[in-house]
């Protein structure tokens, strides 16, 4: 997949069926097809050069306009983009970079396991959607339907998932942002505990 | 593993190769005994490019193989044929054939047995009403795909 094409895929499905699997194929099949090709993910990858991009570092990148002509992969992308926090300057500037994909060359691969729970302005400019429909435990066969948007043509694609085992961690965890856990926290934690003290009746 | 990467020459070039780092590939255990593993598999890339059809698709070509079906034998599979009509119709789709078909080589009952298979879709109309059934369940699916949250706007 060359990194000048500037596509948008929302890529989506259940749990195991093959999300991550399936983008890490498209990542690792540039690679080997260009090894100049620039990839950022927020999760880690194995046997390819790439930038281990956080959030923060995606953002601080952006600002200073070196995040271009890129493959850049974003896992669990309601951590960053999520659909009920469309003021949040976080969805913002996230829905200003997929916006801006075309000019900044970058492909972009958007993982959530379903549509709904991102901003649906990134729903909106998205070029493919990717569905994995299944994961077959027995054949280890992954086969997921890509429509591309602007024709309405659709295929379904079946591939063989081990061979892209090696280069990712199906299992690497992506914490929420920490603000908001603390957020959470003080939300279910805060006032209680100073009124029974006082011997008040709690409101 | 990647060939030597030539000394980048924009200065965004520069500062990925700052920031970017490349760690082994994670030793896993690759599955046994699938005919796969055995013999070898695609990339995701080469799957691309060859044509996996959906499911509308292959049940189309089920319906009407393009190795069997010629123009005329595909509107016989699709045209009702009134129950009285058939064996008449039957019998000069077979002699003609027959008649045009080199007879050292060719086989009788196969002839007979290709015009009745597909005519006797066209007598129940079953090929019509199965592709428009095939047709009723994707579009419930994709609704209920939708309903259910799927990756649509």
């Amino acid at each position: 997949m060359p990194n000048t094409s500037a596509q948008v895929y929302l890529v989506g499905g259940m749990p195991g069926a093959g999300k991550s699997n399936t983008v890490v194929g498209f990542i690792v099949d540039a690679y080997k097809k260009d090894p100049n090709v620039k990839v950022y993910a927020n999760f880690h990858l194995f046997g390819i050069k790439y930038v281990y991009c956080s959030v923060a570092l995606m953002l601080k990148l952006y600002k200073e306009g070196i995040l271009d002509d890129a493959i850049l992969a974003i896992d669990e992308a309601y951590l960053v983009a999520e659909a009920r926090r469309g003021g949040n300057p976080l969805t913002l500037l996230m829905t200003y970079l997929g916006m801006q994909s075309r000019k900044m060359k970058l492909t972009i691969y958007i993982i959530s396991q379903s549509g709904r729970f991102i901003d649906w302005r990134i729903r909106l400019i998205k070029s493919h959607e990717i569905y994995c429909q299944k994961y077959n435990p027995k054949t280890h066969v992954i086969t997921f339907s890509l429509k591309e948007i602007m024709s309405g043509r659709e295929k379904n694609v079946s591939y063989f998932a081990p061979q892209y085992w090696c280069y990712y961690d199906t299992d690497e965890k992506l914490p929420p942002p920490a603000k908001l856990i603390d957020r959470a926290i003080k939300y279910v934690t805060n006032e209680p505990a100073k009124v029974e003290e006082e011997g008040a009746e709690v409101p | 593993m990647p060939k030597e990467l030539p000394a980048p020459q924009d200065p965004d070039a520069l500062e990925y190769e700052k920031i970017a780092s490349e760690e082994p590939p994670r030793e896993i255990e690759m599955p046994e005994n699938t005919a796969v593993a055995t013999t070898g598999s695609k990339s995701l890339s080469d799957k691309l490019d060859s044509s996996d059809m959906t499911d509308m698709q292959y049940a189309a070509y089920r319906l009407f193989p393009p190795d069997v079906a010629s123009q005329e034998a595909s509107m016989a599979m699709i045209a009702r044929i009134d129950p009285d009509a058939f064996l008449s119709l039957l019998g000069l789709r077979v002699t003609e054939e027959f008649m045009q078909a080199d007879t050292r080589q060719c086989n009788f009952i196969d002839i007979l047995q290709k015009h009745y298979s597909l005519m006797s879709i066209g007598r129940d109309g079953m090929g019509r009403i199965d592709l428009l059934e095939l047709a009723g369940a994707a579009r419930d699916d994709k609704k209920m795909q939708t309903m259910a949250g799927g990756m649509g706007g």
